[in-house]
């Protein structure tokens, strides 16, 4: 049972204005008709890559935005026509972030608007990060897929490495 | 001319054997057979006919079954032969000797002679001395030219037939049979028929000529047909010149369509190649079609692994995962995630019974303490129960972030990644090698197609063009075979064009000779119609006057013949004609049988003469009428020699009983026989025959006029004193 349920009302699901044309190349499918393979777009759908984005500001430690200025991509909820493929172990891992960020003691925790406020601007900080490393790696004779699956590999690999001695 | 030799009988009537040899003495001409009445004179003139003419040559012979049946055979079959040996002048001048010999057989069956297996035989005498046997043709030119059965008659005479020339024997006179007789007597012997019947035939041969002379005519001009045969001739060259050249281009098409072909052929082999290559690129598509699909499962693999699992994603907020791990673990251990109470509590109350063993219901103010921190507990649960469920979550993700689970991730990256690459570099290889056989087939392809196609447009137009050309070529052949067989045929029209205007020219050559031929024969005709028939009526009326010795006071002074009307047709007839001393017409149905046989023996004497000697005259008791000074005028110019050809004679032994006639005939007779039969000597002469058993036998013996002998004595010759005994043995018997 997931630790919170963000469909249950509508959140709107923000990335930041200035890295659109950065990430669209990443991205699978298009608004236009327009479609990528999915070894040269290795993120399916833009809320994989907003997703990733608050991962990956999570793994490099960087601070969320002190406020979601990010272009509305788009909403999460009970609307039909809303996302709706929004997996568990994602809200899990959001409402982690907001245990942590906002403490065990605040009633914030459970706040679904405020995990997603607070989603948006973790995005909001990791996207450029993520692109950076991302377009760092970038080769034009390898697919982005493979970038991507080297890089995850890579850090999971290290962190994995580091924490070897935990058990939880 | 032509001359008797022999006469051979056998078995002829009264003749058992018989033999005579005719003179042909020019010196001594007649042949003279004397003998009396019944004696078998005439039976020797009936061999004659016999052998001449057969059974229709006969007369009827009274009181005899049959003229040449033997007299003394019974019913037997009796074979009769005669032969007569005769001398003919041929066209060139040369005397042939022929033989005819007649044969037949008769027999008796209850008093009808039957008479069958006739035959005639001619047989001439080769320069060999061998006898060989004349054909038919040249038997029939010989009985036409020398006795022809209407002459008959007058070839083998007696006196009573010679009467049918002045129309038969006095009281039955006949003027048709005269005017018969005669005219066809003098149409023969003077050639007329002969003249008459070729002007006819040459009349049939020029009219058939002029009119094959038409038919030839009615051909196309013969020029004509040289004009076409000559144009068509050139068309034939132009014909074959076209050929030629069609022959020429066909062969040169025909090379050129097979070096295209051999081109061609060439390509095909090419193509086949790149087919080969299609075939391995083919192949290579079917493998690197696999290797895309295995990449794009492969691919989806790890997309799935890049942005569906929650290992990476909490591996990437492990921090966050892992710090609320250390706070919450604490309050867990704690017991204040989840509250213990929420837990606990229920349960005491349900079971009414404190965790230190009293029971509620005998302490109700226990009760009341743990229902109180039951509901106190309940209010702070929620957070518990959503912190407890964190911690259970954030312990779960770090595990999957940590250890087994992200390693699996990573392997499973990892593998992918590795499959990946493997396929990467099949697909690359893949296309490669492709690329490398496209290129090769291209390059096939891109250097023989264009040629191909180019040389397989050339070929077809190459091929259409030799066709073409085979047509006309077969067209050409067969208007060559067409004015070949044109040619031909007016080349054939042409040879027989030519021939026909030959044959034209010849016919109306030929027509022009006929006609030429009838003008003469025509002429030749009027002479012997205007100067012989003239002739012929002035050497008779000679005859008569002296011979007969008429005189300007007989009854008869002037005899002749003259025209008459035919009685069917244009043809001219001649009768006798008679006159008296003053020139009046004396009309021959008026005279008495002496002058009747006289004016007739006149007329066939005439005849004779003027003739010339072509034919011997054999004359049977033509004498016998006549007596006196008639008598020895007439043996006296029948004996001259040259009045008459070959005179044989059959007479009465007294109509030689005038000695100058006597004398005159001893002189000019070369051969003279007596015949002789029982009638006449009773039974002794007749026994030195040969059958000598039955009666009316005839022999002949060698006397002459003034002999007898053993054979031919009978009753009055010894004591006759004009007659003298031959005393010789019967050479001729």
């Amino acid at each position: 049972m997931p630790t919170l349920t963000f469909t249950g009302s509508q959140h709107r699901l923000l990335l930041p204005e200035e890295v659109k044309d950065r990430v669209a190349p990443w991205i699978q499918t298009q608004p236009t008709t327009a479609y990528r393979t999915a070894d040269q777009a290795p993120f399916r759908r833009m809320i994989d890559f907003w997703f990733s984005s608050i991962a990956w500001a999570v793994s490099q430690e960087a601070a969320p935005v002190e406020e979601a200025t990010g272009r509305f991509f788009v909403n999460l909820g009970p609307n039909p026509n809303d996302i709706r493929s929004f997996e568990e172990w994602r809200a899990d891992l959001l409402t982690i972030l907001a245990v942590r960020d906002f403490g065990v003691d605040s009633a914030d925790v459970s706040d679904t608007r405020k995990v997603i406020d607070l989603a948006n601007r973790y995005a909001e900080a990791g996207a450029p990060l993520l692109l950076d490393r991302l377009e760092q790696s970038a080769d034009l004779a390898l697919p982005r897929l493979y970038v991507v699956a080297d890089i995850l590999g890579e850090l999971v690999t290290e962190t994995a490495a580091q924490r070897s001695d935990r058990s939880f | 001319m032509i001359r008797f030799i022999s006469l051979d009988v056998h078995n002829f009537a009264l003749y058992p054997d018989a033999h005579l040899v005719f003179s042909t003495d020019q010196a001594h001409p007649v042949t003279l057979i004397r003998g009396e009445n019944n004696s078998g004179k005439t039976t020797l003139m009936r061999a004659f006919l016999w052998v001449l003419y057969g059974e229709e040559g006969l007369p009827d012979v009274p009181n005899v079954m049959h003229p040449i049946r033997p007299v003394w055979a019974g019913s037997e079959r009796v074979r009769t032969r005669v032969e007569l040996r005769f001398e003919a002048r041929g066209s060139r001048g040369a005397v042939i000797n022929y033989k005819l010999i007649r044969e037949a057989t008769t027999k008796a069956v209850e008093g009808i002679v039957e008479y069958e297996e006739e035959g005639a035989t001619l047989l001439l005498k080769q320069a060999d001395g061998n006898w060989g046997q004349a054909d038919d043709q040249l038997f029939e030119m010989l009985m036409y030219k020398y006795f022809r059965p209407e002459l008959r008659d007058f070839f083998f005479i007696d006196a009573d037939k010679s009467v049918r020339f002045v129309g038969g024997p006095e009281g039955e006179h006949d003027d048709s049979l005269m005017r018969r007789t005669t005219s066809q007597a003098i149409y023969s012997l003077l050639g007329m028929d002969s003249l008459r019947n070729s002007i006819v035939r040459l009349e049939h041969r020029r009219t058939d000529f002029l009119r094959q002379v038409g038919r030839a005519s009615r051909n196309v001009s013969e020029r004509q047909i040289a004009a076409d045969l000559e144009e068509l001739q050139v068309k034939m060259q132009e014909a074959e010149d076209r050929q030629a050249e069609l022959q020429s281009q066909v062969g040169d098409m025909q090379a050129e369509l097979r070096e295209a072909e051999r081109r061609l052929e060439g390509d095909i082999a090419k193509m086949t190649a790149s087919t080969e290559l299609n075939g391995r690129i083919s192949d290579i598509e079917d493998n690197l079609s696999k290797a895309r699909q295995r990449r794009a499962e492969a691919i989806s693999r790890l997309s799935s692994l890049i942005e569906g699992d929650d290992r990476v994603a909490a591996a990437l907020m492990f921090p966050a995962v892992e710090a609320v791990v250390d706070v919450l673990d604490p309050l867990y251990r704690a017991g204040k995630i989840p509250p213990t109470e929420l837990t606990l509590l229920p349960r005491l109350l349900r079971e009414g019974r404190c965790v230190c063993g009293i029971l509620f219901k005998d302490h109700p103010d226990r009760r009341l303490e743990v229902e109180r921190r039951y509901h106190e507990s309940e209010r702070a649960g929620n957070s518990a129960h959503f912190l407890g469920n964190v911690l259970e979550t954030a312990r779960r993700l770090a595990n999957h972030a940590l250890g087994r689970g992200v390693q699996a991730w990573a392997e499973d990256v990892t593998g992918c990644r590795d499959e990946l690459a493997e396929l990467d570099e099949k697909i690359n290889e893949f296309d490669s090698e492709r690329d490398r056989l496209i290129s090769q087939r291209d390059a096939a392809i891109s250097l023989s197609e264009p040629v191909y196609r180019e040389r397989l447009r050339h070929v077809h137009e190459l091929r259409l063009a030799y066709e073409k050309s085979a047509d006309d070529l077969r067209t050409a052949d067969a208007d060559v075979r067409r004015l070949t067989g044109d040619v031909r045929s007016l080349a054939e029209r042409l040879r027989v064009a030519q021939t026909g205007e030959r044959r034209s020219r010849d016919l109306r050559d030929a027509a022009d000779v006929a006609d030429d031929l009838q003008r003469v024969l025509k002429a030749a005709l009027e002479v012997i119609e205007s100067r012989q028939v003239n002739e012929l009526s002035a050497v008779m009326n000679r005859i008569f006057r002296d011979v007969i010795g008429a005189t300007p006071d007989s009854n008869f002074s002037e005899v002749g013949l003259r025209e008459v009307p035919g009685a069917v047709g244009p043809k001219v007839q001649y009768e006798p004609y008679s006159l008296d001393g003053e020139g009046n017409d004396k009309p021959l149905a008026m005279a008495n049988g002496a002058s009747r046989r006289a004016l007739a023996v006149s007329f066939v004497l005439a005849l004779a003469e003027t003739t010339g000697s072509s034919v011997p005259f054999v004359a049977d008791s033509l004498l016998h009428p006549f007596a006196g000074g008639v008598l020895r005028r007439m043996v006296g110019y029948l004996v001259d020699g040259r009045r008459v050809g070959q005179p044989i004679l059959f007479g009465h032994t007294h109509d030689f009983s005038d000695e100058e006639i006597r004398q005159l005939l001893i002189d000019s007779a070369g051969v003279t026989y007596t015949v002789t039969s029982e009638a006449q000597v009773g039974g002794d002469v007749v026994r030195a025959a040969v059958h000598r058993q039955h009666a009316r036998q005839s022999v002949i013996c060698g006397c002459g006029i003034d002999e007898y002998c053993d054979v031919c004595e009978h009753t009055g010759y010894a004591d006759d004193p004009q007659l003298k005994h031959r005393d010789q043995s019967p050479v001729y018997c």
